[in-house]
């Protein structure tokens, strides 16, 4: 059996477990493909509702690019400034860590409202330790000598980071983003349930309340194909495209 | 004209340099020679103005550089002893990044333009959309040598660039690269290595240096017109006055 057979067959069964779940416990408990297809046709178009997608993947977005760059600053910051490492080390990272994301959820409302300011907050705080701990150990490996190469023909230090330093981390940002992104797409939901009047997040919960849990499977159905999607068009295009230039081939 | 007075470097209780003093004149090449580990690539360095000695002064035509490092550092470029090359850069961008980082005005056709015209002198204009790992030790080399060339700095720093290579070929293809540049460019080259051959194949005068505590055995003109064939007599007189004057240290 070749390989796009064997996936088929992998679907094929899953799409037939449901069904089966689907018809023992009833539509109202579980609701079976066709059910939750149908819900997601109804969503998907449906304008006021499709605006609901962009909201959360917009949140995504920014809430990823938001840690990605809160990371770099803290990090060369830490690197370079005696003092601020040792905050860093001692306090910053491990209380950042360390914070639970409903207590942080429930801090985002008193804070900023419900809304986007709330949920991208949400994604930041839980989402940047794993920039942090990647730019931190990624530093410690990248080529010195390429920096004094780099060094040796200028003095403007914001150049050699741009220029050398930043590029040689982006092997690192990727993996970084790849696996925040999914993490962020949870918290967003999380984040839209607790803090927001918007977003799927938001949709899921007044989908449960109205005990529509078939529009509950459909919502959470699209979070998914949104997930699945960028995944492969945006990380695994990305990565073919550009990541194997990093190969040093050594 | 460079003149280098009186340097001293220590590396904690370790001297490497003791009152090192020597002079390069213009669009002349120098080889600086010595055994391994006597301090050579130390000299080099304070040349390019990435370590600091503890005393002493390199005077570029009359003007202390060490002192006025940003117009100094726009008059030397260097040939690595490995080629730091950016391996997420094509060859052509690696050549075209010296001039991205020293002349960051400078329009991108002439850079592209300068970087296309150093890939040909060293005989890599075909590679320029391949990336480092798709090359050999050697052409990684000529690349570096490239980029130092692009920048058509008044002096080149090269250290020992021949010693990361395993291949004679590829060594003998470099010191070809090296010998026509400087016959079509005229700059002023200070070359270290530990390689009699290499010296006496491209120098016009070599300084040889002592092991540790180094200092400065004595210095030698090749008076030889280039390309220089290593077995006649007159080069191989010069590489024995080498030799002697090292006392057994180098074979």
């Amino acid at each position: 059996m070749g390989r796009s057979a064997s996936l088929l067959a992998c679907y094929a069964i899953t799409v037939l477990v449901w069904y089966g779940f689907g018809r023992v416990m009833g539509p109202d408990i579980f609701p079976d493909p066709l059910i939750t297809l149908t819900a997601v046709v109804k969503i998907v178009t449906n304008p006021h509702l499709v605006k609901h997608l962009g909201i959360t993947g917009g949140r995504v977005v920014l809430g990823v690019l938001a840690s990605m760059a809160g990371a770099v600053v803290i990090v060369i910051l830490a690197r370079h400034v005696a003092a601020f490492r040792v905050y860093y080390l001692r306090v910053f990272y491990p209380v950042v860590r360390a914070i639970p994301t409903v207590a942080i959820a429930l801090l985002a409302i008193v804070w900023f409202g419900l809304g986007t300011g709330s949920v991208v907050f949400v994604i930041v705080v839980t989402v940047m330790p794993i920039y942090l701990v990647n730019l931190w150990e990624g530093l410690k490996v990248i080529d010195a000598t390429l920096v004094e190469m780099a060094a040796a023909l200028t003095s403007d230090r914001a150049r050699i980071f741009r220029k050398v330093i930043l590029p040689m981390l982006f092997p690192i940002l990727f993996s970084s983003t790849k696996l925040s992104f999914s993490v962020a797409f949870k918290l967003a939901l999380v984040g839209e349930l607790l803090a927001s009047t918007s977003g799927m997040g938001f949709m899921i919960y007044i989908a449960q309340q109205d005990l529509k849990t078939d529009m509950v499977f459909a919502w959470t159905f699209l979070m998914l194909a949104f997930v699945v999607l960028f995944e492969y068009f945006v990380f695994d295009v990305t990565e073919r495209k550009y990541l194997s230039r990093w190969e040093t081939g050594a | 004209m460079i003149e280098v007075s009186g340097l001293t470097k220590s590396f904690g209780a370790l001297r490497v340099l003791s009152d090192i003093s020597f002079r390069v004149d213009r669009d002349e090449f120098v080889t600086i020679f010595g055994p391994s580990g006597c301090g050579k690539t130390t000299i080099l360095r304070i040349l390019a103005a990435l370590e600091t000695p503890d005393a002493g002064r390199v005077l570029v035509d009359g003007v202390d550089g060490l002192a006025r490092l940003d117009d100094y550092k726009k008059k030397i470029s260097i040939v690595w002893q490995d080629p730091r090359l950016l391996p997420w850069r094509t060859t052509l961008g690696n050549v075209a990044f010296s001039l991205e980082m020293r002349n960051p005005d400078l329009p991108r056709p002439d850079v592209l333009g300068r970087a296309c015209q150093a890939l040909e002198l060293v005989g890599l204009r075909p590679f320029a959309s391949t990336l480092p790992r798709q090359l050999s030790g050697g052409m990684r080399q000529r690349v570096n040598l490239a980029r130092a060339l692009a920048l058509d700095a008044e002096i080149m720093l090269m250290d020992e660039p021949l010693a990361s290579l395993n291949e004679i070929t590829d060594k003998r293809q470099l010191i070809g690269a090296i010998a026509s540049m400087w016959e079509l460019k005229r700059k002023t080259v200070i070359y270290v290595t530990h390689s009699v051959s290499e010296a006496v194949s491209l120098s016009d005068r070599i300084v040889v240096f002592s092991d540790k505590p180094t200092r400065i055995l004595g210095e030698l003109r090749v008076p030889v017109a280039r390309p220089r064939d290593l077995t006649s007599k007159e080069v191989v007189d010069i590489c024995n006055q080498i030799r002697q004057l090292l006392g057994g240290l180098i074979a």
